[in-house]
């Protein structure tokens, strides 16, 4: 019985202060996140309702919820050669969805801004009531900025997908190869 | 149960354990499942099927390889900016391949290099390494002297070679650039230096960082500017040996290591061209040269 008392105090400190940093988690910032997108999230967002794998797998089965992936695309160099043949990055994601590869940053340009309002547009009709899933990947801000974006708009059912593809493929669901979303 | 019936039990039962794998080293059994010829087969594929098909044999209808040739790259690899991959010709064939090319699906530049193919290259044995942006099939794509298309393929797991740093300082990388070497391995005795018709088995290594316009310098984080071979011929004395068309996807430091059959020539020249329009060229001896 020696050891318990020897251990005790030890282990409690232990214990007790891994509570405390995982109890903290992350902050939300007041506006966007401007940096560092590949990095721990909060654990939800105002105005959205966060859901996990299940969820996410549930509503894409229903048929009748907007997947929005935010994950960026590899910008073609510019030093390329102009004949060369490029077809950016291959983004594996959840059949069905749309890609909008620049809405996920801190600030938009009008570019960026256009594709936002194209893309949901194009999804929604109009319609603020259409329910849609935000995704990138596990720890990534993209998502976050981006669901949080359309809240701003006044989307009234925005999904966050918190682990987005890193948990989509981990139970190896379908995925596709997306297209870029190009406003006609 | 009574001991003949045992035996006769267990007989069976090794035979349908040993069959499969026998066939297995027989390679071109093609009435094997796919997953059993080898660990890595090559997957469904969105990008072959949406654009990749009709941008590397257009409307050519494309036949299975597998009694053609053989494809070679690791299920996983070590390095993702050099996956090796090795391509053999099954020597019974009796087909000439004249042109091959290497893919690549899910590389923001998919076609890692066309190649084309002299008859001194006999059955083809190739041997390269490229770059994985993210987990893909390699596929070869070979087209036979009759014009039919065979293709082969195999999955990779590797990623983040595209961007992968890069392996020297990128100013001593372009100072050493252009140079090369050729290492001729000894043919198997008995039938080495009997040139002409001999088989030869050589590597030829080539300096060149291939850059792909993806990296960035260590510390700055500025990018580096895209350069990378995009011509290559490889001449047998005056005959032509191949030629080859290149994208980034090719590993920097460009080594192939190929099979070649003896003409006699006593010299291997090479003429290597870059994205700058950089020219370097070379000369090899050859030691089975007469």
């Amino acid at each position: 019985m020696k050891w318990v008392v020897k251990w005790a105090m030890p282990l409690a400190l232990c214990l007790g202060l891994t509570g405390a940093a995982l109890a903290q988690g992350v902050q939300s910032p007041q506006g966007y996140r401007q940096s560092d997108y590949d990095a721990p999230v909060p654990d939800d967002l105002a105005g959205a309702i966060t859901i996990g794998d299940d969820a996410a797998y549930a509503l894409w089965r229903s048929g009748r919820v907007v997947f929005i992936d935010v994950m960026p695309n590899l910008a073609r160099p510019k030093s390329l050669p102009e004949d060369a043949v490029w077809h950016g990055r291959s983004r594996q994601s959840v059949p069905g969805a749309i890609w909008l590869p620049d809405v996920g940053f801190g600030t938009l340009d009008a570019a960026a801004l256009a594709q936002l309002d194209a893309g949901l547009m194009a999804v929604t009709g109009g319609d603020r009531a259409v329910p849609m899933v935000f995704l990138c990947r596990a720890n990534c801000w993209m998502s976050w900025n981006a669901a949080k974006r359309a809240v701003t708009r006044g989307y009234t059912h925005v999904f966050w997908y918190r682990d987005g593809s890193t948990g989509w493929t981990f139970w190896d669901w379908p995925t596709t190869r997306l297209k870029v979303f190009q406003s006609q | 149960m009574s001991a003949p019936t045992t035996r006769t039990l267990l007989c069976a039962l090794s035979l349908a354990v040993a069959l499969p794998f026998a066939a297995m080293a027989g390679g071109s059994s093609s009435f094997l499942p796919d997953y059993m010829k080898t660990p890595n087969p090559m997957r469904q594929s969105d990008s072959w099927t949406d654009f990749l098909r009709e941008e590397t044999v257009g409307a050519a209808l494309v036949l299975d390889g597998e009694d053609l040739m053989a494809l070679d790259a690791p299920v996983q690899a070590f390095d993702a900016a050099t996956v090796p991959f090795t391509l053999r010709q099954r020597d019974d064939t009796g087909m000439r391949i004249t042109n091959l090319k290497i893919v690549v699906d899910e590389n923001p530049m998919p076609l890692a290099a066309e190649f084309v193919f002299g008859k001194a290259m006999g059955a083809v044995t190739f041997e390269s390494r490229v770059r994985y942006d993210v987990f893909s099939n390699i596929r070869a794509v070979a087209t036979l002297e009759d014009g039919r298309t065979f293709m082969v393929g195999r999955f990779v797991e590797a990623a983040g070679g595209c961007s992968a740093a890069v392996s020297r300082d990128p100013v001593a990388a372009l100072a050493t650039m252009g140079q090369m070497r050729l290492k001729q391995f000894d043919t198997s005795a008995g039938q080495s230096n009997e040139a002409p018709g001999a088989t030869r088995d050589v590597q030829l290594m080539i300096r060149h960082p291939n850059f792909t316009g993806l990296q960035v310098r260590s510390g700055t984080l500025d990018a580096i500017d895209a350069r990378y071979i995009d011509f290559i011929e490889v001449k047998l004395g005056d005959e032509m040996l191949f030629t080859m068309l290149g994208g980034f996807s090719i590993s920097e430091n460009p080594s192939f290591r190929f099979s070649y059959i003896d003409n006699g020539a006593a010299e291997m020249s090479v003429r290597v061209v870059d994205t700058e329009g950089s020219e370097f060229t070379e000369t090899f001896a050859l030691r089975s040269g007469t």
